[in-house]
């Protein structure tokens, strides 16, 4: 220290022993335009089409476009990159009409030959962009590579995909990340480095990221849809939440993604002067019945069980109230949710009563796998599994607890080797299909399962697969009400809760919307003084 | 004399090293289920499973697989490729070591001095006010779960007076991006050049700012060791012959302490120190995660969070060689010191966790 100090100017010494000393309160006060959201891990990479974790996508929602977006708050399609489409009557062509005279970040313009770049590089093992990725693992996630046969230019702003067979949700497919628009010439420069030097036409531009610490983003002040109102977005990784409440209590972040229930109660109480955006996630956290064996093959039984589990108090225990009670296998803020559909009400007496009904008058064993992860859908699924075990033991129905280590648990329930199991789901594209086919299609029902309860209605399943093919929103979601009502009425699952996220903000914060996908947009928020 | 000491040590730790890395390698074989399922996770699609196998040669014996890692990491220097962050391990060391180098530092900078005045100052006045105390800051400091303190200095420190940042290396309002600007990725370096060439000193205002608490935190276990050892290494000194015949001879108390005592109670306290060393340039699990240092500490416990095996393996061979090489420094530093122990010394046992 000696030697620095002897070639240290007196003044700058001062200066340093002073600043030391200093509040640091001044840490948000004159940066009026710059955002720094705090957030629970650094990004994977910065391509939206590789990645598959929340941190790297919601840093690249601001980055890039996609043809069709979801409309602020919902899961609603709107025009993005494409102002307007158009679907053929057998609902195999989708033509899209691109907004003229958009640029990319580095000044090239968007144009079809982007676009059938940007999906080809994912599509076609022969594509020059082919190699840079691993795995292209949303494409193939969502199915995209089976249900399109061909991606092709019509004219300089007008691609047109082709399908294999008709798809409903490919419109909804077309909004998540992986179908941004990226600049070919900007992949063609950096190749596999273009996920570290994204260059895409979203209303933030990338400026830099170091690793682990921070990614920072300017404002692109001539996107297509206006000028931005923040001047720069700074994504800070805090590993531990502890540290992350830390930051937001301290001012030194504008907003604390992930906040544990417990974390919210302090800051309310710590912090009384900010704001708190709630939202349900999309997302359900379910018991299912292996309905293909044993005493779950009776749907009287299943009707029973549901009757005799209090969710209120698994919400109110184990969730923190930072959840709802679920009623349906989809979340109310998905369109097509049957809100028409009364719960099964909690009544031990009258589950005991069809228990009886069913011939299982004395009760019988079983056993109920849990996971044994935390997940965002069951913050503590052991505490979830104690509460049902106990319900159950009220009505005579004795449960044996099982977990086992997380791979091996998803393949053991995908094969069926559960009498129940929990687990749970979130949503990609906020498409009722996403849920219902996924989880309860008949289609779905063969090991390794994705339908774990092993449900296989085919009246419920013909009505899923035919509205896959319609493709008028209204006419779908008429479909998937009846789906529910059917499903409700055979109760393969208990649906035990949708669980809510909360942001701490700043009260400066302002027009920040929770989306239902779990993306984080800036383009609308601005910080005002106060 | 010197060197062929030196020599035969550094071969002694090729044989460690090479033990650790069949260590590990059998380590992972040992996680149930299989192991391309188990890194693919919740999503895997049957491509991205068989792009692991591949890539990891899981289909071939354990053998080959070892040999292939063993080659590559011998003959070609390769890491090897992170299946999480799909890039280069060795581009991903070389962004976390010089946070972690900068904050093992820092806490070296503290422990040192403060162990080694606590711990000469307990021994000498043995059983008195000042003994208790240093035993007690001691005591402390080994005991504390760090991220306890960690909360505790933040909440403290940053919540109640104000005058430190919780976490992180670096304000935003200062005008340096580190991803562009830094030259050293040590900022503390970059502050001081900066300044030293007469752009201002903002930048290593703020990166001391930012490093104090976390190099606190992490100092407490390294120092308490250092107050610890020197205190015995001490009190052995000073009750032998030849400090009552110094003192016997009018040498003054300062005198003796200093040119006599210290010096020959050096040599366990450079051993401890050493070790100290070893674990600290390793990466500080808690401590970077907690105060979001983004060193290999972190790194690694992450790549054990996201199933990155090829990471975890080069990760944890890393920071194995770093405290081999450390203990061998230390060796050698001891035998500088000391002719008489050139024959190696035998049953050190490892630094503390943090």
């Amino acid at each position: 220290m000696r030697t620095v100090t002897r070639h240290l100017p007196k003044s700058a010494l001062t200066a340093f022993l002073l600043s030391l000393a200093t509040f640091s309160q001044s840490a948000l006060a004159d940066s009026k335009s710059v955002l720094i959201y705090g957030r629970g891990g650094d990004s994977v990479s910065l391509d939206p089409a590789k990645e598959t974790d929340g941190e790297s996508l919601n840093v690249c929602d601001n980055i890039f476009d996609t043809l069709v977006q979801f409309k602020d708050g919902t899961t609603e399609v709107e025009p993005a990159l494409a102002d307007k489409w158009d679907i053929s009557s057998d609902g195999l062509k989708y033509t899209f009409r691109l907004r003229p005279s958009v640029k990319f970040h580095d000044g090239t313009p968007v144009n079809a030959d982007a676009v059938v770049f940007s999906f080809m590089r994912q599509h076609d093992p022969k594509h020059e962009a082919y190699k840079y990725a691993q795995v292209w693992s949303y494409w193939q996630d969502m199915g995209m590579d089976k249900l399109v046969s061909k991606i092709e230019k019509v004219d300089e702003l007008t691609v047109r995909l082709t399908l294999n067979s008709p798809s409903a949700p490919l419109l909804a497919n077309l909004a998540m990340s992986f179908a941004s628009v990226v600049s070919p010439s900007a992949v063609r420069k950096f190749k596999e480095d273009f996920a570290r030097n994204p260059v895409g036409t979203g209303p933030f531009r990338f400026v830099s990221w170091t690793k682990n610490e921070k990614i920072v983003l300017d404002a692109n002040k001539t996107f297509w849809g206006g000028q931005p109102k923040l001047a720069r977005v700074i994504f800070r990784a805090y590993p531990d939440a502890s540290t992350r409440l830390n930051a937001f209590l301290a001012k030194e972040i504008h907003m604390m993604n992930l906040p544990t229930p417990d974390q919210v109660a302090t800051v309310r109480q710590k912090r009384p002067d900010a704001k708190i955006a709630e939202e349900p996630a999309m997302n359900v956290a379910y018991l299912a019945f292996n309905t293909a064996k044993g005493p779950f093959a009776n749907p009287k039984v299943r009707q029973a069980l549901n009757m005799a589990v209090n969710k209120d108090a698994i919400i109110k225990g184990v969730y923190a109230g930072m959840g709802i009670p679920a009623v349906n296998p989809i979340p109310p803020s998905l369109w097509g949710y049957n809100s028409s559909i009364a719960a099964y009400k909690f009544n031990q007496a009258k589950a005991r009563q069809l228990l009886a009904e069913a011939g299982f008058a004395s009760g019988f064993e079983s056993e109920l796998f849990y996971p044994p992860v935390s997940r965002p859908y069951m913050p503590d699924a052991k505490r979830v599994a104690e509460a049902i075990q106990a319900d159950f033991k009220a009505v005579g129905v004795k449960v044996k607890l099982t977990t086992h280590e997380w791979a091996v648990y998803l393949d053991k329930t995908k094969k069926g080797e559960h009498p129940m199991a929990l687990l749970g789901w979130t949503g990609d594209n906020g498409d009722p299909d996403n849920f219902l086919s996924v989880l309860l299609s008949g289609d779905n029902a063969k090991a390794p399962a994705s339908n774990i309860a092993f449900y296989d209605n085919a009246k419920v399943t013909e009505i899923l697969r035919s509205a896959q093919k319609v493709t008028i929103q209204n006419k779908r979601a008429e479909m998937y009400k009846q789906a529910q009502k059917l499903i409700h009425q055979d109760a393969p699952w208990i649906p035990v809760a949708h669980s809510r996220v909360a942001m701490p903000m700043d009260p400066k914060v302002q027009g920040f919307v929770l989306q239902p996908n779990g993306s984080r947009r800036f383009f609308k928020v601005s910080l005002n003084a106060k | 004399m010197f060197a062929r000491h030196a020599l035969r040590r550094f071969v002694q730790s090729v044989p460690v090293l090479l033990l650790l890395t069949l260590l590990l390698f059998w380590a992972l074989k040992l996680i149930p289920g299989d192991i391309a399922l188990v890194m693919a996770g919740e999503r895997a699609t049957p491509e991205k499973v068989a792009y692991i196998r591949s890539s990891l040669h899981l289909d071939d014996p354990w053998w080959i697989q070892y040999g292939l890692y063993l080659k590559r990491l011998v003959l070609e220097g390769d890491l090897g490729h992170s299946l999480f962050h799909d890039r280069a391990i060795s581009d991903l060391f070389a962004a976390a070591i010089p946070a972690t180098v900068e904050l093992a530092f820092a806490a070296l900078v503290i422990a040192v001095p403060v162990g080694l005045f606590l711990g000469t100052v307990s021994a000498v006045a043995r059983k008195s006010w000042w003994d208790r105390l240093s035993t007690l800051i001691a005591l402390t400091g080994v005991s504390l779960p760090i991220f306890w303190l960690a909360l505790l200095l933040m909440w403290f420190f940053s919540l109640h007076l104000g005058w430190l940042p919780t976490s992180g290396r670096m304000s935003d309002e200062v005008l340096f991006d580190p991803a562009t600007d830094s030259v050293f990725r040590m900022y503390t370096l970059d502050g001081l050049r900066l300044g030293l060439t007469g752009q201002g000193w903002d930048v290593f205002l703020s990166a001391t700012r930012y490093l104090i608490l976390p190099a606190v935190a992490l100092s407490t276990i390294p120092m308490a060791h250092i107050c610890r050892m020197t205190r015995s290494a001490m009190l052995d000194v000073l009750q032998q012959d030849f400090i009552r015949t110094a003192r016997a001879k009018g040498v003054p108390q300062p005198v003796v302490i200093v040119k006599h005592a210290a010096r020959n109670a050096a040599l366990p306290v450079v051993t401890v120190l050493f070790l100290q060393a070893g674990a600290l340039f390793g990466g500080a699990v808690i401590t970077e995660t907690m105060f979001a240092w983004p060193g290999l500490g972190k790194m690694l416990v992450e790549s054990i969070g996201s199933r990155d095996f090829p990471m975890v393996q080069s990760g944890t061979l890393f920071v194995g060689a770093v405290f081999v090489f450390f203990n061998l420094l230390g060796d050698l530093t001891v035998g500088w010191l000391d002719p008489r122990t050139k024959q190696g010394r035998a049953g050190q046992t490892s630094g503390g966790g943090h």
